[in-house]
């Protein structure tokens, strides 16, 4: 019996639906926390036949038969993964299977504690639409996207590199958004991944007067409990509710940001090296599903999992024309001055 | 003026290190003891580390990532917390042949008691990944995550991620058909097929061998003694131990939920090397997560560094020992075995008795 059903669609490449079989606290909370993060892809006419991956919530047994035990804790066989985690208080089981195999939709079986169920998206959804997407010649960037008459400007960068405050102030200036965390790049053009702004005190003067009153107290109350027990719950906030957003674009130009503690600089870089960079950057980014890739290569080295890198590497190559006009910026740590510097920049260069 | 512990450890005349502290070292030189010597000459040290509190001397340009990495041309400065640790560590001199690390950390004991014993465990990890990552850049030699033992300068290798019960078979090889040990946890590999031994922890090791029946047998009392016998002197190593031997044959071990032990013959040498590379990468990537943290420290800083400096030789790192391990495993032969998920001692006299018959028939 499933009792719970949410469908959701990233431009039509990647289709997902959510289901869970027994409704608990701990399923609820996850189903919610997932529905936050992917309310912009949410749809409701999708035939459990289209779906590409399934995400079953709820308490499961695995079958482990014939499985590959590595370093005691990873359970392998062809196409089949399972392993327990935590991190913290959160305390997580997944099992995937169906991913190697191309014709049949990838299965999910999932059951996370409370504290658990807020990191869903971080530690495992994200990393198999980024799979699903690479896979289908669509590779995902982290890092943000703005467009403005059908072109975009890709800002790449690491956590804490400002490039949420680089769109947030071309957003302000009559840009649309695309992305502000991932973005994807297919033949020459980005497109959209708009999941929410997590408000932070350091960004959130930037929106300031797009907030609600409601919004602003929950920060600040949020904001209170991190002060006080050092427990960093973010407040997420929807970007369609603050800022135009847009579907695709052209991409025009690509600044991959690299935070300095000197001055300002901008310079054209080729392809080759930006290529390297993301390349860096999404490793570093996914290293918390690293673990689980890189244990299944070492069984099965020739699975399309273990050329999942050299795949988006290729797939990257192929996305990003050779006329696209590519720079690296060193960003001081005031974040404002550089996007002001760079909007002025943009506006002379076209 | 607080004491000084010093150490000083020369791997094969290829790498020296040399370590300096204010507090002991214990555990790290019985990590290396087979390495230990008594002087170095101080203008050829590969890597100086200084375990101590220091203050960061950040060069006057340098990229901040992630609010956490500062990096520079050959510098890295970086403190993090995660699981039972907070640290802080300067690397100089990064992309040359001469690394000075500084590096100061400290743990909560009560949440992993294992540190107590272990308190420079970071630092040895990080000594590992280091050695990794020099002799793979400026030596192209590589640090395989593989056990080895040698019989009449053939060697043969044991390959398998944690928990495949590499240790035990090994122990039981040296033990009852005569090997020597070469390695049980890490061996490094040259060009020209030369497999030099790398033995880590060799009184532990030795008093396993006296004293273990597989690597998990611990109990209360076996540690209390092992505490005892280190602390006379007691299993100083009496083990054979060559140099280096001549590269024959890798067996991969793969813990399987089945019954019986199955063998099968690896012959595709890019399913090898790439099945080699993902083994060293977990390894680098997961290294020191008995402390509760979830990726070794030295890859951080490699995936770090590579987005700053994408051209750098340190980003080459996995790409030079997929390369030179397509080279290295030609007239290799490769086997693979799978071992039922409970360990009995019946597992480890099949493998021997294998590897026996490998080493009379193919040489």
């Amino acid at each position: 019996m499933i009792k719970l059903r949410a469908n959701y669609s990233v431009h039509d490449i990647v289709k997902f639906g959510v289901i869970s079989k027994k409704l608990d606290f701990s399923s609820i909370s996850t189903a919610r926390y997932i529905d936050l993060e992917y309310e912009n892809f949410k749809v409701s006419n999708l035939q459990y036949e289209d779906l590409d991956f399934i995400l079953d919530i709820g308490r499961f047994k695995p079958d482990l038969s014939g499985c590959y035990v590595v370093d005691d804790r990873y359970y392998i066989r062809d196409d089949y993964i399972f392993y327990e985690d935590s991190y913290k208080f959160a305390k997580w089981k997944v099992e995937i299977s169906n991913f190697d195999s191309n014709d049949d939709k990838i299965l999910v079986r999932l059951q996370a504690n409370i504290p658990g169920s807020m990191l869903v998206s971080g530690f495992l959804v994200d990393h198999i639409i980024n799979y699903l997407l690479n896979i289908n010649g669509y590779p995902v960037i982290h890092g943000s996207g703005v467009c403005r008459d059908g072109k975009s400007i890709i800002f790449t960068a690491q956590g804490g590199c400002g490039k949420s405050t680089m769109a947030m102030y071309f957003a302000n200036n009559n840009y649309s958004i695309l992305g502000d965390n991932f973005v994807i790049v297919h033949d020459g053009r980005a497109l959209s991944f708009l999941t929410p702004f997590n408000l932070f005190h350091f960004n959130i003067h930037n929106i300031w007067n797009k907030l609600s009153t409601e919004t602003k107290f929950n920060f600040y109350l949020k904001y209170l409990i991190f002060k006080l027990s050092g427990l960093n719950i973010t407040t997420k906030i929807n970007i369609r509710s603050i800022f135009p957003v847009a579907d695709m674009a052209k991409i025009d130009k690509i600044l991959f940001l690299k935070p300095c503690n000197r001055k300002f600089l901008l310079e054209q870089i080729n392809k080759e090296e930006l290529l390297n960079c993301i390349l860096a950057n999404q490793m570093l980014d996914s290293i918390n599903f690293l673990r689980c890739m890189l244990e299944y290569s070492y069984v099965f080295p020739e699975s399309t999992l273990a050329c999942y890198w050299a795949m988006y590497r290729d797939n990257l190559e192929k996305s990003i024309s050779n006329k696209t006009a590519i720079f690296k910026v060193n960003v001081p740590k005031n974040a404002i001055n550089a996007s002001k510097y760079i909007y002025e920049w943009v506006k002379k260069n076209g | 003026m607080a004491r000084k512990y010093s150490s000083c450890y020369n791997i094969h005349d290829l790498l020296t290190v040399s370590v300096n502290s204010v507090r002991p070292i214990n555990d790290l030189d019985r990590e290396f003891e087979f390495f230990r010597c008594d002087h170095i000459n101080d203008c050829n040290i590969n890597i100086n580390i200084n375990i101590s509190n220091f203050k960061p001397k950040l060069p006057s340009t340098y990229y901040i990532l992630d609010n956490k990495y500062c990096i520079s041309d050959n510098y890295i400065f970086y403190k993090d917390t995660e699981g039972c640790a907070s640290w802080k560590i300067e690397l100089f001199g990064l992309e040359t042949e001469n690394i000075v690390v500084n590096f100061y950390s400290k743990y909560s004991y009560t949440k992993y008691r294992d540190t107590i014993l272990n308190p420079n465990f970071l630092v040895k990890d990080l000594l590992l990944r280091l050695i990794e990552y020099l002799v793979n850049t400026k030596k192209g030699m590589f640090l395989l995550h593989s056990a080895g033992v040698d019989r009449n300068s053939t060697a043969v290798l044991l390959a398998g991620r944690g928990g495949s019960f590499k240790t035990t078979l090994t122990m039981d090889l040296v033990r009852y058909n005569n090997f020597n040990l070469l390695g049980d946890d890490h061996i490094l590999c040259s060009n020209n097929k030369k497999v030099f031994s790398f033995p880590e922890n060799l009184s532990i090791f030795q008093y396993m061998l006296n004293n273990l029946e597989t690597e998990r047998s611990w109990t209360l009392s076996k540690k209390l003694g092992l505490l005892y016998s280190l602390e006379k002197g007691e299993s100083k190593f009496c083990l054979n131990i060559p140099k280096f031997s001549n590269l024959r044959f890798i067996i991969f071990i793969t813990r399987k939920k089945q019954d019986d032990i199955e063998i099968r013959k690896l012959v595709n040498l890019k399913y090898i090397s790439k099945k080699l590379v993902f083994n060293n990468m977990v390894d680098d990537l997961i290294s020191p997560y008995r402390l509760g943290i979830n990726t070794g420290i030295f890859l951080k800083c490699l995936f770090a560094y590579s987005y700053i400096f994408p051209q750098s030789s340190i980003s080459k790192m996995y790409g030079n020992l997929e390369c030179g391990l397509s080279r290295l495993l030609e007239n290799v032969d490769v086997f693979e075995i799978g071992i039922p998920y409970k360990y009995n001692s019946g597992i480890s006299s099949k493998i021997s008795s294998f590897i026996e018959y490998l080493l009379e028939v193919y040489t």
